[in-house]
């Protein structure tokens, strides 16, 4: 798989999994993948990680959860890279591993980075304590919204998408999305800002 | 929540705007988003694990359109002759492209989270857990999903039994089949808004309980297309095309 970036150039043979495979023929006849996958994880892998990392606030879940989504995607790539929109379908995916994870914990459980993390994080240029405390108390007032309105914003304010296509991503109505996004922004409104949610 | 506790009517200059609130918002998520790991080093986790999980082919080692070494690879890159060649000289450019070609499939990677070790990894997936079997392990111990795995591959090489067996937890893909039946008996968006209303749920909850009636064959307060259709001031959206389920194992 290219998409490894350890390839040396004395191997310019390398092991290779299924999708190879697809390439030469043994793949779906009717519509053979144009994409195949390593190019789209090279594509999409990022992406999917700062979702997941925004959606989980913990990198090491975020890791973990796509590693797990993308092993579930290789083996029926055929059928995903077919769709008009597989990147929809990989944070539909992505997104049902975090909901259903935290469903049977009946517990919450983000673990948000540390204020350390996101400090090394952060571009000097907006290194601004202020900004930093700000966007911290904010995170955490998105984090204990319900988790499905949590999974709204995200997709609306991080990844810009469109109603449509968040109600796409969970297997429901625009109208439905707009509803998650009324009922967690009006519960932003009445809260106050400036301080951190009780914990709960 | 702390909700303010300022009189009716009162502007609190804690609130923002409706662009401030979703430029805030915004600035939140992307602030989170910079803590995301390196795709790299999950591109790494990632080709270890498909390697792991890809039966044995037929591997062959080039360099300048000659195969060096040809051998097999399973998960765990036993190769044959290249690893033989490989050992037997370990400087020699058949070693050097045998290890390049090792690396490509994952070995050499240390990019485990902390507390969560390759052999306990490779123990898990060995024994065939799957997600659906973990998230029944996390709710059983209240753990989160890397010490949950950590744990469970930790018995397992401990000779251990674990309390959930593989294979034994149904797919799990929350709602959707629910959500399929729910659509697919002719309940309209206004029936579900009904439903809502009647039941006191979320849209979505409401749609998986009365998916499950459906499918399990009882009857729902209203039939299909009763409710009224509003005012067409906005359109609304016909309910989402069921692709391939999400999550399936």
């Amino acid at each position: 798989m290219t998409w490894l970036g350890a390839m040396s150039p004395e191997s310019a043979e390398v092991p290779v999994v299924a999708l190879a495979e697809r390439r030469r023929g043994h793949g779906p006849r009717t519509a053979a993948p144009t994409t195949a996958l390593d190019d789209l994880v090279r594509t999409h892998l990022p992406g999917l990680l700062r979702y997941a990392t925004v959606l989980t606030g913990d990198g090491h879940t975020a890791a973990d959860l796509v590693q797990e989504v993308l092993l579930r995607a290789h083996v029926r790539w055929h059928r995903i890279a077919l769709m008009e929109r597989p990147d929809l379908y990989l944070r539909r995916m992505v997104t049902n591993e975090h909901l259903s994870w935290r469903r049977r914990w009946h517990v919450r459980t983000i673990h948000p980075a540390s204020d350390d993390v996101l400090a090394a994080h952060a571009p000097p240029q907006h290194d601004h304590a202020e900004a930093t405390a700000r966007d911290d108390v904010m995170w955490e007032h998105l984090a204990a919204l319900p988790p499905r309105q949590r999974t709204v914003l995200v997709l609306r304010y991080y990844e810009g998408l469109a109603d449509p296509e968040i109600a796409q991503v969970l297997g429901t109505s625009s109208a439905t999305v707009r509803s998650h996004a009324a009922r967690a922004l009006a519960t932003l409104r009445d809260t106050d800002l400036t301080t951190a949610p009780e914990t709960r | 929540m702390s909700p303010h506790g300022r009189p009716p009517g009162t502007p609190d200059p804690a609130v923002p705007s409706d662009d401030d609130l979703a430029a805030r918002i915004t600035d939140a998520l992307h602030r989170r988003a910079r803590t995301a790991p390196d795709p790299a080093e999950v591109a790494d986790r990632l080709a270890a694990s498909v390697a792991r999980r890809t039966p044995p082919r037929a591997v062959a080692v080039r360099r300048g359109g000659q195969v060096l070494a040809a051998g097999i690879v399973t998960g765990s890159i036993a190769v044959a002759a290249a690893g033989a060649a490989a050992a037997a000289n370990p400087y020699s450019r058949v070693a050097v492209a045998f290890e390049g070609a090792a690396r490509t499939v994952g070995l050499d990677v240390s990019f485990m989270p902390e507390g969560y070790t390759r052999e306990q990894d490779e123990a898990l997936w060995a024994a065939g857990y799957e997600s659906e079997e973990l998230g029944a392990l996390a709710a059983l111990w209240g753990t989160d999903r890397i010490e949950t795995k950590a744990r469970t591959g930790q018995m397992l090489l401990d000779g251990l039994e674990v309390p959930v067996a593989p294979g034994s937890v149904p797919s799990y893909n929350p709602g959707e089949d629910q959500a399929e039946a729910f659509w697919a008996a002719g309940y309209t968006y206004e029936d579900l808004t009904v439903l809502t209303e009647l039941w006191g749920l979320e849209h979505f909850d409401a749609k998986v309980r009365a998916g499950q009636a459906v499918l399990d064959g009882e009857a729902l307060p209203i039939t299909p297309g009763s409710a009224p259709s509003p005012a067409v001031t906005a359109p609304v959206d016909p309910p989402p095309a069921v692709g391939p389920a999400p999550g399936d194992g």
